[in-house]
């Protein structure tokens, strides 16, 4: 493995990409500024919109509650199944490095990502109905 | 004063210039330099965006049901440079989000959550909690319409939960249902107790790399 020094290798890359990062941040924080609807009426749910990295989970619940009309409780524990799952991960996965195991992981990150995406289409595209059981 | 004769200043009290130098020596693997190996900091550094546009937003924000839309209605078209840091906090928070989840998936695929990093990994995933709590609080506060009808959702779902779920709503959110109590946690949430775990966990996360190296290219 092809050794660099931090200083001042690394160093000046950092900073490069920091303000790199920070000039972006600037330029699309002016052009486009946060979002802010109508005032939120309490009690009154008009309009569901999570953000989009709740959305697949709120398209999980959806599809779980709202469509198939499963357990709600269930519904949310198998999200907290997979977290758990995922901290468990290193634990479960302790064999050997092999070929096959780099095709698995390649394997079900496409298969999580792509689930990911059809969840959360699924949760902006469901409207109210899909989330009227969920909502007092 | 030059800045050698600081560090001298230092050095003779603290003895701080061996660390110094065995920082700046130290090598890093060269692929450690290339885009994939860059996303935990990004997200790091979108952290300390967070922090520093935070602080000013706190100077404004009113987390009461009564004041909160309001305030942020202050912040984006009355005060000073009001929209530009509500901006960047907001975009910034989006960053680290996206940097976090590509920076997880980067670690997965590269099967480095594996021995000897199991721990690293561990306290990863907390990391990756408390961003998306930190993400999904902030979000909260805004207190419109859309933000209302979804943190209804995230309050009510997980109260629904058997042997403790509507305790524990009540004892972070103050209730189950949406209420200006509600609000006034979240914000604790979101100012108070996530910024203190997340730093600790980001310190140990960072000393645990440290320690361990970077691992072979993917």
């Amino acid at each position: 493995m092809r050794e660099v020094p931090f200083f001042p290798h690394q160093v000046v890359r950092e900073l490069a990409l920091s303000s790199l990062l920070l000039g972006l941040l600037l330029i699309l924080a002016s052009l486009v500024p946060a979002p802010l609807g109508a005032e939120a009426q309490p009690g009154e749910v008009s309009v569901v919109s999570p953000p989009w990295y709740l959305a697949p989970l709120f398209g999980f619940l959806a599809l779980w509650h709202g469509v198939a009309g499963g357990n709600l409780s269930l519904g949310v524990a198998i999200p907290l199944l997979v977290v758990l799952l995922m901290l468990l991960l290193p634990f479960i996965d302790r064999g050997e490095e092999t070929p096959r195991g780099r095709m698995l992981r390649r394997a079900t990150a496409a298969g999580f990502v792509l689930l990911m995406v059809l969840l959360a289409w699924f949760a902006y595209s469901t409207g109210l109905a899909g989330y009227a059981g969920l909502l007092p | 004063m030059s800045l050698a004769r600081i560090v001298d200043w230092l050095d003779e009290r603290l003895g701080i210039r061996r660390d110094i130098e065995r920082a700046l020596r130290r090598t890093v693997p060269a692929h450690a330099l290339g885009a994939p190996y860059c996303l935990g900091g990004i997200a790091f550094l979108a952290f300390v965006v967070e922090v520093l546009t935070g602080i000013a937003l706190a100077r404004y924000y009113q987390p009461n049901a009564a004041m909160a839309y309001e305030s942020v209605r202050l912040i984006s078209y009355q005060v000073p440079l009001g929209s530009l840091v509500r901006g960047l906090h907001y975009w910034a928070g989006n960053v680290m989000i996206a940097a976090v989840l590509l920076h997880m998936l980067r670690v997965y695929l590269a099967g480095a959550y594996r021995r000897p990093r199991e721990l690293n990994w561990v306290v990863g995933v907390l990391l990756l909690l408390a961003t998306l709590t930190f993400g999904f609080s902030g979000y909260a506060l805004r207190w419109d319409a859309a933000t209302y009808g979804a943190t209804s959702i995230v309050v009510l779902a997980p109260a629904s939960l058997p042997l403790g779920g509507e305790w524990l709503m009540r004892v972070f959110l103050g209730d189950v249902v949406i209420t200006g109590e509600t609000l006034t946690r979240l914000y604790f949430l979101h100012v108070f107790l996530l910024p203190a775990v997340a730093t600790l966990l980001m310190l140990l996360h960072f000393l645990i790399v440290r320690r361990q190296g970077i691992t072979g290219g993917m």
